[in-house]
């Protein structure tokens, strides 16, 4: 009796390490679905597998995205996604809870896009070397980093297993006035104050540091720009097709024209507006309309075409 | 060479006026208080000439700018102005290293700032393009002017508009020389009012603290009015508490001008401006009844400078926002978003990027050095104090509530009083 039931529990231990190693290790039981790479079923919690450790094939130069469902909620949504950089040929180790908060709860599936050569995949319980390996490339992680959309409003930190590095500052200069606060009034000083402005302005200069590096890269990133024209470098900022296209409409849109540029894209609009002047954008009675990459809503003829679906219209 | 002609005519603007105002300025006060003075006076022209249907363009606005500088140079040499003679000084190793890392974040603002063009968007949807209709069109007041400004004021835009007329053309790079200069005069500035409180190393210390703050330097490198708001409220603040200081009424003259340019600059320089007077009232009338009178001068200034603006603005624009009324009408509703507001200001104040740690350091200040907060000290905490219970009203009853939920105005509006507070704690630091 005794030995049949060693011998049940040996065979459910063996089905559920088969079980785990499946989710674990075998990057071959992955399928390629609509250029997404879909894990198996998973079934894992969340709290006890918290980071993903995935080995490339070979050197990239690629954003990779992990997006994951749940099983209460089978959607794949842009929320649920952590994203970072792959550049070389070695072990990416990336603490998922940290990344992003909604790494929780039952995890039934992981997706991976764009779909690329790995060796192998694991998802496993960060372990403390772990921890300080995914805080370390994340630190380094896009987060605070280039310059999107939305610096110009808000500049996050750069994060270290979750957390913005300001919230160990905080931890530091906390433990230190604690400190030399005691210790002046045990020696009966009065410098405490001084003694922690200047911990402060030490921690200030190490995020200076940070922001330096920053600043660096963003300068190397831009620094091609010198020498090119000015046309260039407005097409690099603004979106090269675009931009030429704006400049093909410039060029030949007689002088003073009254255009119209029906556009789902609101950005598209407010660009030519901007650009094109002193062309003027109306919403009726204009004498041209701009058709980019969308079905022409107006009517008329061609006046003259850039490219398939970029041309200009002679309004009726 | 267009470049440095565009730069001449509101520098020697400023200067003129600067050292009509300011007798003996050191020299390098004087050339950091020029530009941004000199480009006020440049927009009061542009909008003059335009007002009187004159068109806007090279020859005229040349004409009538060399005019004024001609005029203020007999004052000058009538009143035999002149700057400071420079004292002897030996700057201390630290000193230099300070100075050269300062150089080197003004060095990359000028560099990040003048190698790609406007790009961000507030500044190629609105102000840059407002620019541009100008420089086409030779003149402000046309439909498509007043449409794309709204009740935006006018200074920085019409700075860029005169450079696209030195320019010759439409070069949507050169307009954004204005900001990295503005951010060179505000830590000149910074350093010259933390330098009559405090010793030579530690000003330099904390402009140089100021020169990091990745929120301004990113700004300092955009079109947008932010910095130059920044700019105009912190230079006039620090000339009001050396007023309070010394007693010295050139020092509130030019706290007033800047002040006034600063209504000129954005919305929100009427409000800064209110702000900084009520403060000043309440000091004199505290500590300094006799000097209340001198008040009188800086009301005036501040009224000639600011009021035809206000006024022009009042009856042209095609819509106004943040009216008496809509600053008034409280909803009781609105208590429900002090949780919202509450955790903006500590994600935003102590865990993003934009500050570093000079909220913290703030917070320090407060708490180690109290004691050293008399006079001048209490009446700059006054300012702060007040400048977030504004931040707070602004963004809890007011319609703003939606740009602390998208995140887009919060910071930009911090922005102006960051460099305060930061002076703030120079002026009490390592005075235990």
């Amino acid at each position: 009796m005794r030995l049949i039931k060693l011998i049940n529990y040996s065979i459910f231990a063996l089905f559920l390490f088969c079980a785990i190693s499946a989710a674990n290790d075998g990057i071959e039981k992955w399928q390629i679905q609509q250029n997404l790479l879909v894990s198996p079923p998973l079934y894992l919690e969340a709290a006890d597998n918290d980071t993903i450790e995935i080995k490339f094939k070979s050197p990239l130069n690629q954003t990779v995205r992990i997006l994951w469902v749940g099983t209460f909620d089978n959607n794949l949504i842009p929320q649920k996604q952590v994203e970072f950089e792959a550049k070389e040929k070695k072990a990416y180790v990336i603490n998922l809870k940290h990344r992003n908060p909604l790494w929780d709860g039952t995890i039934s599936r992981i997706i991976l896009t764009p779909v690329l050569p790995i060796d192998s995949i694991k998802i496993k319980k960060g372990t403390l070397g772990d921890n300080l390996s995914s805080g370390i490339f994340e630190f380094f992680g896009p987060k605070g980093r280039a310059v999107v959309g939305s610096t110009i409003n808000n500049i996050p930190a750069s994060s270290f297993c979750g957390r913005s590095v300001n919230h160990y500052a905080y931890w530091i200069i906390f433990i230190a006035a604690i400190a030399l606060t005691l210790l002046s009034l045990s020696r009966r000083e009065r410098e405490a104050g001084t003694k922690i402005v200047w911990t402060v302005i030490v921690l200030w200069i190490l995020l200076e540091t940070n922001a330096w590096y920053n600043q660096i890269n963003i300068l190397k990133s831009d620094w091609p720009l010198w020498g090119k024209t000015l046309d260039e470098k407005r097409a690099e900022v603004t979106g090269a097709d675009f931009y030429n296209f704006l400049k093909f409409c410039d060029q030949k849109l007689p002088p003073g024209s009254k255009i119209q540029f029906e556009t789902s894209a609101g950005y598209f609009h407010s660009k030519a507006t901007y650009y094109l002047y002193p062309h003027r954008m109306v919403t009726k009675e204009a004498d041209y309309c701009l058709v980019y990459r969308e079905p022409a809503k107006a009517k008329g003829t061609i006046f003259a075409k850039y490219k398939e679906g970029e041309y200009i219209l002679k309004c009726k | 060479m267009q470049m440095i002609y565009a730069l001449i005519i509101p520098f020697l603007l400023g200067l003129s006026v600067f050292l009509i105002v300011y007798k003996k300025p050191p020299l390098y006060l004087a050339l950091a208080a020029a530009y941004p003075i000199g480009i006020g006076i440049l927009a009061f022209i542009m909008f003059l000439l335009g007002l009187a249907g004159i068109p806007l363009n090279l020859i005229n606005i040349s004409v009538a700018g060399w005019g004024v500088i001609v005029v203020f140079s007999v004052f000058i040499i009538i009143g035999r102005r002149g700057f400071e003679s420079s004292p002897s000084f030996q700057f201390r190793p630290i000193d230099f290293l300070l100075l050269l890392l300062i150089g080197a974040k003004v060095a990359y603002v000028l560099l990040e700032a003048m190698i790609k063009p406007v790009f961000t968007w507030d500044a190629w949807s609105r102000y840059a393009a407002a620019a541009k209709y100008i420089f086409f069109d030779h003149s402000f007041r046309t439909p498509v002017f007043a449409r794309t400004m709204e009740d935006y004021p006018p200074l920085v835009i019409f700075n860029q508009a005169w450079i696209l007329f030195c320019e010759g053309y439409w070069n949507d790079i050169a307009i954004k020389i204005i900001s990295p200069l503005l951010f060179l005069s505000l830590l000149v500035i910074f350093y010259y009012g933390l330098r009559r409180f405090q010793e030579r190393t530690t000003s330099l210390l904390f402009t140089f603290l100021l020169s990091t703050l990745p929120f301004i330097v990113f700004h300092a490198t955009t079109a947008y009015l932010d910095l130059p708001m920044t700019f105009y409220y912190t230079a006039g603040t620090i000339f009001l508490l050396l007023f309070l200081k010394d007693k010295n009424p050139q020092d509130l003259l030019v706290s007033a001008i800047f002040l006034g340019l600063g209504i000129w600059t954005k919305r929100a320089g009427i409000y800064l401006a209110g702000i900084d007077s009520i403060v000043l009232l309440g000091y004199l009338a505290i500590e300094n009844r006799e000097k209340l009178w001198d008040t009188l001068q800086y009301f005036i200034i501040l009224a000639l400078i600011g009021l035809p603006w206000v006024v022009y603005n009042k009856l042209v624009a095609v819509s106004h926002y943040y009216t008496v009324g809509d600053l008034a009408a409280v909803n009781p509703d609105s208590f429900s978003r002090l949780p919202d507001l509450l955790g903006a200001f500590a994600d935003k104040m102590f865990h993003s990027a934009n500050w570093h740690l000079a909220w913290a350091l703030f917070l320090i200040a407060l708490v180690f050095f109290f004691r050293n907060i008399k006079k001048e000290k209490a009446a700059l905490l006054a300012i702060i104090v007040l400048n977030l219970l504004a931040l707070i009203y602004t963004f809890m009853f007011t319609g703003s509530y939606q740009f602390l939920l998208d995140g887009t105005l919060f910071n930009r509006v911090m922005m102006y009083m960051v460099p305060i507070t930061v002076f703030f704690v120079g002026l009490l630091a390592f005075k235990d």
